[in-house]
């Protein structure tokens, strides 16, 4: 298939949107944990590794499908999740980012000490498995996923702990298995990224996971709309397609991408679809124009 | 006598040196609709407080139909029956007005994860169901065709029904309204009082805090008076409203 597509796009091109692929995952999951649960998180970039690196050694060293690696990479990254989630849920807002801030470089430390993971010098020789296909299929299930836990029991009670804590509980919802669970969900989909991630650059390196990736991934989700699953999708495409579409500026690149943001972030300041219910959109207008025809004295 | 349906006996809270609530015993009967009242600061929101979980009494005990609840978790207590309203509003108010009855619900679903994945016919027809429930509340409190609004994008009275709606939609046994009537004008007030008797009507018993003397005296039963954390007294509208303790405490001195 990306044989195929190479006729047609250049490589380097199919690597960006491959890349862009996998921050959808990672970013959609960061959305269930920060947009929907409103649980601050500056440590999706440790998940992120944690999968990578889970993933890579496990192909590595004992030879298991790739499929197989991504889900292994995937639940050591919930159990990750769940391993912060607990103890850092007795914290919120700034308190619970600064805790999340702390684990994602003692994770990062980790992985540049090990002996395994081939410590400052990164992890060489992956076998190249993540193809375009492989990337979009697991970005479309991703999606459903997301959209069909938002939207039901499980989903709501998210968002009630999101809104008012004290009252979700009052209304028998138990919060901190709530946020745990989100947490490991969220963290899972970090991890699956990471194992196409390191199988897609066939080297990993510690530094690649540091806050600067966490930052740029609750970026994304920020200036899509915080809680709106096409916002995520949105804001990660502008701001991973972006510094492609920049190079015309050469030198000037970054200095526009974060001319950009804060733009963006003066004039929609909730987010590009912040506030922005697209079904809602869509059945609104269907229903303005059936009133048009029905009822014209309105009401 | 009817069945006491909550029971608190000597519950005192203390905040470091502050007793707000102190030795309180309080009865309250199923199928009423009984008040609490009292000046600023007597301590009656902390009482609703200790009954749904949020504090812990430091002493005494509170039985919910027979069963100590007073070391149990807010969520605990709301599967036991107990629903209530806030008295600054607590609602979600990013979420739509249907949202929110429908989180009224949760304790009354079983779907988990799995279900919400899947999507088999069971977790439709829960959905189904939580839905028919939910909307049958709004239409009670008279909100249904605001159901896909933000509840952000109420007024302050049609908030304050949905949160006796969100209350409701768990069908619980008593209902706590905290201050219910704040903020209202006297012709939503008068609607509310309606809405309360309803409420008492299908079988749900109705505990509230309130400030407006009219009101309570209006609606409610039984009455129990807090002033600084200590009852003054209990009796009906009319025995309360002749108790010289209750006049000194609340209503101030008779002018004129």
């Amino acid at each position: 298939m990306d044989d195929f597509l190479k006729q047609f796009i250049n490589p380097y091109y199919l690597q960006v949107l491959m890349l862009l692929g996998i921050y959808l995952i990672a970013a959609l999951g960061l959305h269930l944990i920060t947009g929907v649960t409103g649980q601050l998180s500056f440590g999706h970039a440790a998940f992120l590794s944690v999968g990578a690196y889970g993933a890579a050694l496990l192909n590595i060293h004992l030879d298991l499908p790739f499929l197989l690696c991504l889900l292994a990479g995937g639940l050591l990254a919930a159990l990750a999740g769940v391993f912060v989630g607990f103890p850092s849920m007795r914290l919120s807002g700034d308190y619970l980012g600064i805790a999340t801030l702390g684990f994602c470089e003692i994770i990062r430390v980790v992985f540049m000490n090990l002996e395994i993971t081939g410590g400052a010098r990164g992890l060489a020789g992956i076998p190249r498995e993540t193809n375009l296909l492989t990337v979009y299929i697991l970005v479309i299930l991703t999606i459903v996923t997301i959209y069909r836990l938002q939207n039901s029991r499980f989903g709501r009670a998210l968002v009630a702990i999101r809104e008012d804590e004290i009252a979700a509980e009052c209304m028998g919802i138990r919060s901190i298995w709530y946020k745990v669970g989100a947490f490991a969900i969220g963290s899972f989909c970090a991890g699956v990224a990471g194992g196409l991630y390191a199988h897609m650059l066939q080297y990993l390196n510690p530094a690649d996971f540091g806050f600067v990736r966490s930052f740029e991934l609750l970026c994304f989700i920020v200036l899509g709309g915080l809680g709106s699953i096409s916002g995520a999708i949105l804001g990660t495409t502008i701001l991973t397609l972006a510094p492609e579409m920049l190079r015309f500026s050469a030198e000037y690149r970054m200095m526009m991408y974060g001319t950009l943001m804060v733009a963006m972030m003066i004039f929609r300041p909730r987010g590009l679809l912040g506030g922005v219910d697209l079904r809602r959109l869509i059945r609104s207008s269907f229903r303005s124009r059936d009133r048009d025809t029905t009822t014209p004295a309105g009401g | 006598m009817s069945e006491v349906l909550l029971e608190l006996h000597g519950v005192t809270v203390r905040f470091d040196g502050l007793t707000a609530v102190h030795e309180l015993d309080l009865n309250i009967e199923r199928g009423m609709i009984r008040a609490l009242i009292g000046p600023n600061g007597a301590g009656k929101s902390t009482v609703f407080n200790v009954v749904t979980g949020i504090f812990r009494p430091s002493s005494g005990s509170i039985r919910f139909r027979g069963e100590e609840i007073s070391r149990l978790n807010p969520y605990h207590i709301a599967a036991r029956g107990i629903a209530r309203t806030f008295q600054n509003i607590r609602l979600f108010k990013n979420a739509s007005v249907l949202d929110n009855v429908k989180v009224g619900r949760h304790y009354r679903c079983r779907s988990n994860i799995w279900d919400a994945l899947l999507r088999l016919p069971g977790f439709k027809a829960e959905e189904r169901q939580t839905a028919e429930a939910s909307l049958e509340v709004l239409e009670l409190v008279g909100l249904a065709h605001k159901k896909h609004e933000l509840a952000m994008n109420l007024s302050y009275g049609e908030q304050r029904r949905l949160e006796i709606a969100r209350g409701l939609a768990s069908n619980p046994v008593l209902l706590l309204l905290d201050e219910p009537a704040a903020g209202m004008n006297p012709q939503e007030k008068k609607n509310l009082m309606r809405l309360i008797q309803d409420i008492r009507d299908r079988g749900v018993t109705v505990f509230l805090v309130e400030h407006d003397m009219k009101f309570v005296m209006a609606l409610s039963e039984k009455i129990t008076v807090l002033d600084y954390g200590r009852k003054v007294c209990t009796g009906s509208p009319t025995e309360v409203r002749s108790d010289p303790r209750v006049i000194e405490a609340y209503l101030g001195k008779e002018v004129g």
